[in-house]
Order: structure tokens, then C-alpha cells, then sequence
């Protein structure tokens, strides 16, 4: 027998959505964090802790449950999801969900679909010139960078291109804009990266030689605080 | 933009405790606005994927409801607010509720925390499926922890007096 009758379920969780925000003594998690967590980009013993966190924060919890209805109202991810690393498991809900995102967002529409194909694809740097004026492609070495070492490339040009570059945090706060590089790379210094960012997004300007512009896809960087640098 | 809009009006109605709820629509008006502003300075309102441009508005809902709650705590307005907010209609049924989200909160930090994690997913809206899949467990033992960890829920607010 259920311990609780379904109304009683409900009247439950009403309570705890009804209470006033207060943060849990002790410090919170950030709200990229919990994001992370709602999104289940957490490995498991992180998002253990950050769960342990919302049994006794009130402010934490709100703040996840706005993160999940946002990230899926209407579709909850299926048990389907097997446990075999954390990159693998991300992608199975990267593939639940982001195509459900996509369909009810106007805009947005530059969904990165070359880089979450290719993410974990060895093969090198290309710059396809097609008719629609070619592919920015991020290098597969970005997609994890330690902090002190957080070196953003991608595909390379014709001789004589140039790029702007425009990087985030998960905000959208503005870390750095460059303009004019001469190579398809950008060491964004450390001290640009705040403690709390865990991810860095960065999209590309390319200007051709023939006087065609290019833009990429928003691109996305983790920095890995427990990674040695890379000379 | 007005789907973005629509989704954090949403998310705040079904998350939110109720004089957020009726701020709904202000909030996610403040939301894009902010957001906007944001991506014009990033020079472009295109390329951003969906997942980043929904997570950023995440990020702001966050900040806004922050700032909203603190304003609130600054003023001193909360009995007039909770006495004049449409779903506080029954004000002493709300201060029952939170002081019952108090108490489960309570009993919560009693329990072995395989029970406390599902259980806390549970009481957040997730069914056992979900409950397993960000558990990382299969369904019969996320069912079981949830089974359990309800019993001592029951046992814990039956011994404090309350039911729900
Ligand atoms: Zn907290």
C-alpha cells in the first residue's frame, strides 16, 4: 500500500512550492549548477550532492524546479538513459531534449547541430566552402579546456582571413570580443573566466579574402578545473 | 521570443510560490527585456543555440525572482501581499502549507539519503521513471527508496501531528 494517497502527493509538493525562498546555512550551489543538475549534465556524485542540497534549501529548489519545466514542460526523460559516462548520458538528453526546445523557440535557430555531431569526432579541423558559403567548425580539442590553458580554435580559412570573436559565460555576460585575429585560435585568458563559469560560449566572425563574411554556430567550451594545462 | 516568454511564464506559474505566481507575467516581461538587452550587446540576436538562449533566460528569471524576493523582505510587505495575492485567497490554509514545508523539510534530514534523494525528487515533481533515470538506478529500486522514504515521510508528520 502507498504511503500517501495521490492528493496527499500533491498537497505535499504544494507545500514545499508554496514556501518562502531561503538558502539552506552552509552556501548554495550556483544557479549554473543547478541547471546543470535539472539538466542532468552533472556527474552522479555532484548531482547526489546538489540533491541532498535541495532536501534542505528552499531557494535551491525553486530554482531547479524553474530549470526543469524550462528545460522540458511537457516531456520528462524516459529511464531509457544507460549509465555509461557522463558525456554519453548527456547526449542521450541533449538528443530528448533539445529537439523540443528547438521546436518551440523562435529564435535561436543557430542550433549547433554540426558541433553536438561531431563533438567527440577525432577528425581534423575542416572549412567545407559550399554554396552557402561554408562551415566555422570548432576544434574537437576545445571542447574541454583546463582554466589556465583555455585555448578556443576552429577550422581555418583561406590565407588572409580574419576573425572576430566573441565569447560568453552562461549568462551571456561578454568574457572577451576580439577582432582582426590572423589565426583560426584565441587563448582567452584566465582572469577573464570567473571562478564560477564552468562553461565558455564563443562564436566565430570569419572575413574572406573575397570579402565574404561568415559567422559560426555558438559554440560551447567546458573548463575543466582539474585538468593539467596543455603546453 | 514570445515562445522563450511563454515558457518562463510557465515555468514560474508551476514552480513558484504564489506571489510569484501572480508576477508571472511581469517577470517573464522582465526576463526578455533583460535578455534582449544582453544580446545586443552581444552583437547578434541569431546563432545562439536553444539550449544556451534557454539557459541564459534561466539565469535571469533567477536573478529577477532574487531581486523580487529580497524587495519583498525589504519592504515588510508580506502579510498585506499574501493577504491580497489571488491563490492566498485562504491565508490561513497558505501559512499551514508552508509550515508544513517547513516540517517535511525537517523530516527530510532524518532519513538515509539514498531514501531522502528520491523522496526529495519525488515531492519536486518527478514520477519513478524520472526519480531513476537522474538517480542513476533502475525503476524497481528507485520504486523501492520511494516507497520507503514515503513511509517515514507519513511516520515523521504523524508524529509531529500533521498530515498533509
Ligand atoms: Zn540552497
Amino acid at each position: 500500500m502507498k504511503a500517501f494517497a495521490d492528493e496527499d502527493v500533491a498537497r505535499l509538493r504544494e507545500a514545499l512550492s508554496e514556501e518562502e525562498p531561503w538558502c539552506a546555512p552552509g552556501g548554495c550551489p550556483n544557479k549554473e549548477e543547478l541547471w546543470e543538475s535539472a539538466a542532468g549534465e552533472l556527474d552522479p556524485t555532484e548531482n547526489e550532492t546538489i540533491i541532498l542540497h535541495l532536501a534542505r534549501c528552499s531557494e535551491c529548489s525553486l530554482v531547479w524546479r524553474l530549470a526543469r519545466e524550462m528545460i522540458a514542460p511537457d516531456r520528462i526523460p524516459s529511464s531509457s538513459v544507460t549509465p555509461t559516462g557522463h558525456r554519453r548520458r548527456w547526449q542521450s538528453w541533449r538528443r530528448v531534449l533539445v529537439p523540443a526546445i528547438a521546436a518551440t523557440m523562435l529564435i535561436g535557430v543557430g542550433l549547433s547541430t554540426a558541433w553536438l555531431l561531431r563533438k567527440n569526432a577525432p577528425s581534423p579541423p575542416v572549412f567545407r566552402r559550399q554554396q552557402d558559403g561554408g562551415k566555422i567548425l570548432p576544434s574537437p580539442r576545445t571542447h574541454e579546456v583546463p582554466r589556465t590553458g583555455c585555448r578556443l580554435e576552429w577550422s581555418a580559412g583561406p590565407q588572409g582571413t580574419r576573425y572576430d570573436l566573441i565569447a560568453t559565460d552562461g549568462a551571456l555576460e561578454i568574457l572577451s570580443t576580439v577582432k582582426g585575429l590572423t589565426r583560426p585560435e584565441y587563448d582567452l585568458p584566465p582572469e577573464m573566466i570567473p571562478i564560477s563559469t564552468t562553461e565558455v560560449f564563443w562564436r566565430v566572425t570569419a572575413h574572406l579574402p573575397d570579402g565574404r563574411t561568415i559567422s559560426s554556430d555558438t559554440f560551447t567550451t567546458m573548463i575543466d578545473d582539474a585538468a593539467p594545462a596543455q603546453e | 521570443m514570445e515562445a522563450l516568454a511563454r515558457r518562463v511564464r510557465r515555468a514560474v506559474g508551476r514552480s513558484c510560490p504564489p506571489y510569484l505566481v501572480s508576477q508571472a507575467d511581469d517577470i517573464a516581461q522582465e526576463v526578455l527585456l533583460q535578455l534582449l538587452r544582453k544580446l545586443d550587446r552581444t552583437e547578434g540576436k541569431t546563432g545562439f543555440s536553444s539550449m544556451y538562449l534557454l539557459k541564459a533566460a534561466h539565469g535571469v528569471t533567477v536573478d529577477e525572482i532574487r531581486r523580487r524576493s529580497r524587495r519583498r523582505e525589504q519592504t515588510g510587505m508580506e502579510d498585506e501581499m499574501l493577504r491580497n495575492q489571488s491563490s492566498a485567497a485562504d491565508p490561513e490554509r497558505s501559512a499551514l502549507s508552508r509550515s508544513l514545508g517547513r516540517e517535511i523539510r525537517r523530516c527530510l534530514e532524518t532519513m538515509v539519503p539514498p531514501r531522502r534523494e528520491a523522496v526529495t525528487l519525488h515531492l519536486l515533481g518527478c514520477a519513478v521513471p524520472e526519480v531513476a533515470t537522474r538517480l542513476r538506478c533502475s525503476e524497481k529500486s528507485a520504486d523501492n527508496r520511494l516507497y520507503r522514504g514515503m513511509k517515514n515521510l507519513r511516520d515523521c508528520l504523524t508524529g509531529k501531528g500533521l498530515r498533509p
